[in-house]
């Protein structure tokens, strides 16, 4: 029986020949990732009644949701997770000088072709871009398998992208991902695997597949799932923390749906509050007015973001009718954005760069929008109140229109300031290596 | 757990979502699970929690469950006695709980439109068939992992019950 890369993953961790779409399997992930959560979950294991964490080097903890600790309760939150991964020898663990965990992750070789990883994050399907079955679990769950090392799924069934064509100018992988959401809306892919495929999948670098396979659970996926190709074995090499076995669909797998995208027809969008799934072409709201920008995130914070908006705002000001606020996804990328001189070109435009991690993605710190404002964000949410004021406003767009709007004043198109792929690839390139 | 149940169907439209299943307000003052039976269903069909019967199933559309992440959602319909939920998508998250607290939830597209409410209803749950007086269906039978998980009383108890501590 011919069958999808989900099920063959899952069926492959079973230990099973085939799996139905629909069966429910126990699978044993090679990486369990938690957060600033892992407070709340060591609580629940304690309640287990087991002393012991079943495999240390299976977990993964990331502090990333306020950091540096904004008030004491974050601190002590901190310091509960410090002293839970003493006790338990958990090596991989990363604190709050590192940056956000998805990104934390991928830099660090966590995540592998074939592999499956757990999160309790439901931004966890991120890591599908490098041919991972990544997906988020409850709190308990994590617990769970901080005790027996196991988590049970259902089998998703798969809607499978085909991808073809060239962005035209201003269009990056975020307008396809709105694009996406737009058509099929937040409940589109209910409980289903995404898988992105075709020719031109495969020229989206490693940045551009995290960013659609991060939005990939606002549309209701368990996992988004680019095949693993050289790019992401590129990406690896002298990353990965263990050896890997891609894993891919059969060719003559049944998909639940086939849907082509031709990326020239895409235009630049934007996401209107207050769901994400409220997707409109930037050329129809422009103009639209705004008190702050934000570029950040695990969905747009990466070297060639910040590049792009390097490039639109360098030798200009922001607008002084509005903040940006920008915050590198990773301690690893500000230092490379400091070589390249693009905080200083973002400083001289007027943004405040603030410590890697989430920032106010959530409305934790570092950027809570007051009563009544509208924010422009490159993040992956504008539910009502996410960025900590329910009576604020957010819309989702990429960093080259975000870096646009910033210089205007408004929501307005990129296209209004060009920039030069070419020697944005070659600066990215560059730095990479 | 019954491996086969019968009831009457309680039926119900796309997108039910956790605030109609188990209001918000009770989120923080209600803990006992039996009071939040009382509360199911409330602002979608006041009638539910009074009239419903153990076994009993509920057939709704697409996208069930969805909203915030609460347990009681599931919890509610659990202590209520309801023999499962079949829709033909639910929100990733409620079926996660559902299974977690040990509620049977079914995806099953083809079964909902043969059914009305108040029809009879029957599920095998290891043969995977539900069948009505339209027809009979087919999903993915329950194995025993599922069994085990439910006759547990949910994830956690299971849990403990498979690493030999005894609640
Ligand atoms: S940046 Fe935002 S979406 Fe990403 S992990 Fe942090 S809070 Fe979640």
């Amino acid at each position: 029986m011919p069958q999808t890369f989900a099920q063959k993953v899952l069926a492959k961790y079973a230990g099973k020949e085939t799996v139905l779409e629909g069966e429910i399997v126990e699978v044993s992930p090679d990486v369990s990732m938690s957060h600033d959560n892992t407070a709340a979950i060591s609580k629940t294991f304690e309640k287990i009644g087991v002393d012991k964490v079943d495999d240390p080097d299976r977990h993964v903890i990331v502090l990333d949701h306020c950091v540096p600790p904004a008030n004491a309760t974050f601190a002590e939150n901190h310091k509960t997770v410090r002293e839970f991964v003493k006790k338990q020898g958990i090596q991989y663990f990363y604190d709050t000088n590192n940056g956000i965990c998805h990104q934390i992750l991928a830099e660090n070789g966590h995540c592998l072709p074939g592999i499956i990883m757990t999160g309790s994050d439901s931004h966890t399907t991120t890591y599908g871009a490098f041919g991972a079955f990544g997906t988020a679990a409850t709190r308990s769950e994590t617990a769970v398998i901080m005790a027996t090392g196991k988590i049970w799924f259902r089998v998703p069934e798969t809607m499978r992208f085909l991808f073809h064509g060239d962005f035209p100018a201003g269009v990056y992988a975020k307008d396809l991902a709105l694009e996406i959401l737009g058509m099929i809306k937040a409940d589109g892919a209910l409980y289903r695997a995404m898988e992105f495929d075709g020719p031109a999948a495969h020229l989206l670098s490693v940045s551009e597949r995290m960013t659609l396979c991060n939005m990939a659970v606002e549309m209701g996926a368990k996992i988004g799932y680019v095949p693993p190709d050289q790019i992401v074995y590129d990406y690896l090499e002298g990353r990965a923390k263990s050896n890997y076995e891609p894993v891919f669909s059969d060719m003559d797998a049944e998909y639940e749906s086939v849907t082509e995208i031709q990326f020239d027809d895409l235009e630049p969008n934007v996401a209107c509050p207050h769901t994400v799934d409220n997707v409109h072409k930037v050329t129809d709201i422009a103009g639209e007015s705004l008190e702050q920008v934000f570029i950040g995130t695990c969905t747009n914070a990466r070297i060639d973001d910040l590049i792009i908006a390097a490039e639109v705002l360098r030798g200009k000001k922001v607008d002084p009718s509005l903040r940006l606020i920008v915050i590198p996804a990773s301690r690893r990328i500000m230092i490379q954005a400091s070589a390249l001189g693009i905080l200083t070109d973002l400083m001289e435009a007027g943004a405040s760069i603030a410590t890697p991690g989430c920032g106010p993605c959530m409305g934790n710190h570092l950027g809570v929008p007051a009563t009544g404002e509208k924010v422009l964000s490159t993040a992956n949410r504008n539910f009502k109140g996410r960025m900590g004021n329910r009576d604020s406003e957010v819309f989702l767009a990429s960093p080259h229109t975000c870096a646009v709007s910033a210089l205007k004043g408004c929501i307005a198109d990129p296209r209004e300031v060009e920039i030069d792929m070419e020697k944005v690839q070659d600066i990215i390139a560059k730095t990479e290596k | 757990m019954e491996k086969k149940i019968k009831g009457r169907v309680w039926k119900y439209g796309e997108d039910v979502n956790t605030d109609v299943i188990f209001p918000g307000k009770y989120t923080y003052t209600v803990n006992d699970p039996a009071e939040m039976g009382e509360h199911a269903m409330e602002d979608l069909d006041p009638e539910f929690a009074g009239k419903v019967q153990k076994n009993d199933v509920i057939i709704a559309g697409k996208n069930f469950g969805c909203g915030s992440s609460r347990e009681q959602a599931a919890v509610c319909l659990k202590v209520k006695g309801v023999g499962a939920v079949i829709a033909p998508s639910f929100s990733r998250i409620y079926f996660r709980n559902g299974v977690n607290v040990g509620l049977p939830l079914i995806t099953c597209k083809k079964a909902i439109d043969a059914f009305e409410h108040g029809d009879e209803i029957e599920i095998d749950f290891e043969k995977g068939e539900i069948k009505g007086a339209k027809g009979s269906f087919s999903f993915p039978p329950f194995n025993d992992f599922f069994f085990g998980i439910i006759d547990a009383g949910g994830l956690i108890p299971f849990t403990r019950k498979r690493l030999g501590i005894e609640a």
